[in-house]
């Protein structure tokens, strides 16, 4: 596909014209046909998968569902997952053809991939996201967007400078439950917000006080695995999925369930371009063992209107987050499965979408990603809005790993008066991977 | 009401053998610093983890007393690549200019240079950027290209010349001459933040 030239709208002249005038801005959720007829740039939009493991599943699916994309790549450090992944991506167009590749920087390589799905465990994001922007590709990138807040604005400003669009995949921005409890307290539909409380499920991740190393399988290419991280020997217990719970390579429940709700709240605080300005956590990390993220998460942002946003471990065995929004007209309660409030008449209300403002709207994450790689307009979770989510997530995990109160200044993403927590921020890769 | 010694001694008996293994080896060990030293992939790190707790909450003037520590570990004989790739850790947390000479050394010890380089890079200041340029004349390869993808993220422009020539000697690896130019690239175009 030829790429349209860049004409990515800044990020200030984004958020003000979403804020003032969502409506005309908001992208169609299905493209007309017309767009992929003869006289398109192109009639398929070429992608590539690094990471094809748990998470890339349901990429997959949606995306063989979708007649504008042909997936004709995938890369994964695991042959077992990258044949399936082939086998599977053949099967959905009934035709031999999906290649299959070890390393991602062969895949990047080949000119007819338009766009790359990264669905890498976290501590490739960035390296493989920040590298197909080079190469000429947009980024669809699972959430957390990044490992580090360093890694987050590098990404930015990769995505900036090679002028590339990039979604993070923190989709429920893309549900309609979701977008209009946002614009409802945007709009001041509670009155005026006191506080946001954030459950997150716990983590369920133990092997006991000592672990083995265990031979690399066959068909794993373990040293690619690890990358930039820390050299480690491969354990079952500390790979595929359970990599979230070790913090060289996630950080635990916050990133992978917090990051969606914190995305909600700070959506709903209009604080896509910023962030907190003072963080405090008191979280519990396990002494010994495999796992080092926290398994009692609790840690609190205060933002400079005053309002405070409180992330912690639930332990009603509820597999899912939610986030509630308290104000002094009541609150509003909203997860995946439900919205609940303190007055039915305030569902009613979110429901209704009276408020003067209005959010930019997507019904389909993926859609309203390959609309903006055929527009050159923002998408609905854009990488620097996926990168002040993530970045409160690391706040509240550098806070509870140092277990003070710290100050953040958001324009300069930096810690105030605090060397270590600024230390945090960032941390070497493992030769040759580096950011640069 | 006080437990009787034969109820506790029953008590005792019912604890897991783990947890007996667990006790043990905990009151057998003197030297906290000793057992970090001999950590290997899967130990229990709970001495390590007692560190870290130590260095998280220490005020600015006890961080130099527990950097002196930390590189008094890195310096003992013997210690494992766990247990460098811990100190070295610590150090990229609470090290200081005075961290750097022994960094430096660990550096360009065998396998020693991507937990040195853990450290160096966090570390502020010229020392620090100093030992990085310095590696550029005895690392090679892999490692080679690492400390030049530290140097340019950190912005180091003395660093600039240096990669002028690597990234045209037809004697480094291609991997090197490809960090080289990238670097080269960084320095210059200056997009960087943070």
């Amino acid at each position: 596909m030829k790429t349209p030239a860049p004409a990515l709208l800044d990020r200030r002249t984004f958020l003000q014209r979403s804020s003032l005038a969502a409506t005309a801005l908001a992208l169609p959720t299905i493209l007309p046909s017309r767009l992929f007829g003869e006289d398109a740039p192109s009639k398929k939009i070429g992608v590539g998968f690094i990471g094809v493991g748990n998470i890339a599943q349901g990429h997959m699916d949606t995306l063989l569902g979708f007649d504008e994309v042909r997936i004709v790549a995938v890369a994964d450090v695991d042959r077992a997952h990258r044949e399936a992944a082939q086998a599977k991506i053949d099967a959905g167009y009934g035709a031999k053809g999906c290649a299959g590749y070890n390393d991602f920087r062969e895949l990047l390589a080949r000119p007819d991939i338009d766009v790359v799905w990264v669905c890498t465990p976290d501590h490739w994001h960035a390296l493989a996201a920040i590298e197909a922007i080079r190469r000429g590709k947009d980024v669809y990138v699972e959430k957390p967007l990044t490992l580090t807040i360093r890694e987050g604005r590098e990404l930015v400003n990769a995505a900036r400078w090679y002028q590339r669009v990039a979604q993070t995949g923190t989709q429920q921005r893309s549900s309609k439950r979701f977008h209009d409890t946002a614009e409802f307290i945007r709009n001041g539909g509670l009155g005026k917000l006191e506080r946001i409380e954030i459950l997150i499920p716990a983590n369920n991740k133990y092997v006991g006080a000592r672990w083995q190393p265990e031979a690399v399988p066959a068909g794993l290419d373990w040293e690619m695995w690890l990358g930039p991280a820390p050299w480690s020997p491969f354990t079952r217990q500390g790979c595929h999925y359970n990599f979230r719970f070790n913090l060289d390579y996630a950080c635990g429940q916050v990133t992978n369930w917090g990051v969606h709700y914190i995305d909600i709240a700070q959506w709903a605080l209009g604080m896509d371009d910023s962030g907190p300005v003072e963080v405090e956590g008191h979280g519990e990390f396990p002494s010994s063992g495999l796992f080092t993220t926290a398994t009692k998460v609790d840690f609190t942002c205060r933002y400079a209107n005053d309002v405070t946003l409180r992330c912690r471990t639930r332990y009603d065995g509820v597999s899912d987050g939610n986030v509630r929004f308290f104000g002094d007209r009541g609150w509003i309660d909203v997860s995946r499965s439900a919205s609940t409030a303190s007055a039915p008449a305030l569902l009613k209300e979110v429901t209704a979408r009276s408020g003067g403002l209005k959010l930019p709207a997507s019904t389909n994450h993926h859609d309203n990603f390959l609309t903006a790689v055929r527009t050159r307009a923002l998408p609905i979770s854009d990488v620097e809005i996926g990168h002040r989510t993530t970045t409160v997530c690391n706040l509240g995990n550098i806070a509870m790993l140092l277990d003070r109160k710290l100050r953040w200044d958001p324009a300069r993403e930096e810690f105030i008066d605090d060397e270590m927590a600024n230390r945090l921020r960032h941390r070497a890769m493992r030769a040759p991977w580096s950011l640069v | 009401m006080a437990e009787s010694n034969s109820t506790a001694a029953a008590g005792a008996e019912k604890k897991s053998s783990a947890f007996r293994n667990y006790e043990d080896w905990f009151t057998q060990s003197p030297d906290p610093w000793a057992e970090i030293a001999a950590l290997q992939p899967g130990d229990d790190r709970t001495f390590a983890s007692t560190v870290q707790r130590m260095v998280t909450n220490a005020e600015p003037e006890q961080r130099a007393v527990l950097e002196t520590k930390l590189l008094a570990l890195l310096a003992r004989p013997g210690i494992t690549a766990t247990g460098r790739m811990f100190a070295c850790r610590m150090l990229s947390w609470v090290g200081a200019d005075r961290s750097v000479p022994v960094l430096a050394k660990v550096l360009l010890e065998p396998h020693g240079a991507d937990a040195a380089r853990y450290a160096l890079e966090s570390i502020p200041g010229d020392a620090a950027a100093q030992a990085l340029l310095a590696g550029l004349d005895h690392l090679t390869g892999v490692a080679k290209a690492g400390l030049i993808g530290a140097l340019a993220l950190r912005g180091t422009a003395a660093a600039a010349p240096r990669f002028e020539r690597i990234a045209t000697d037809t004697l480094e690896t291609p991997e090197v001459r490809a960090a080289a130019a990238r670097g080269l690239a960084r320095l210059h175009a200056k997009f960087a933040s943070l």
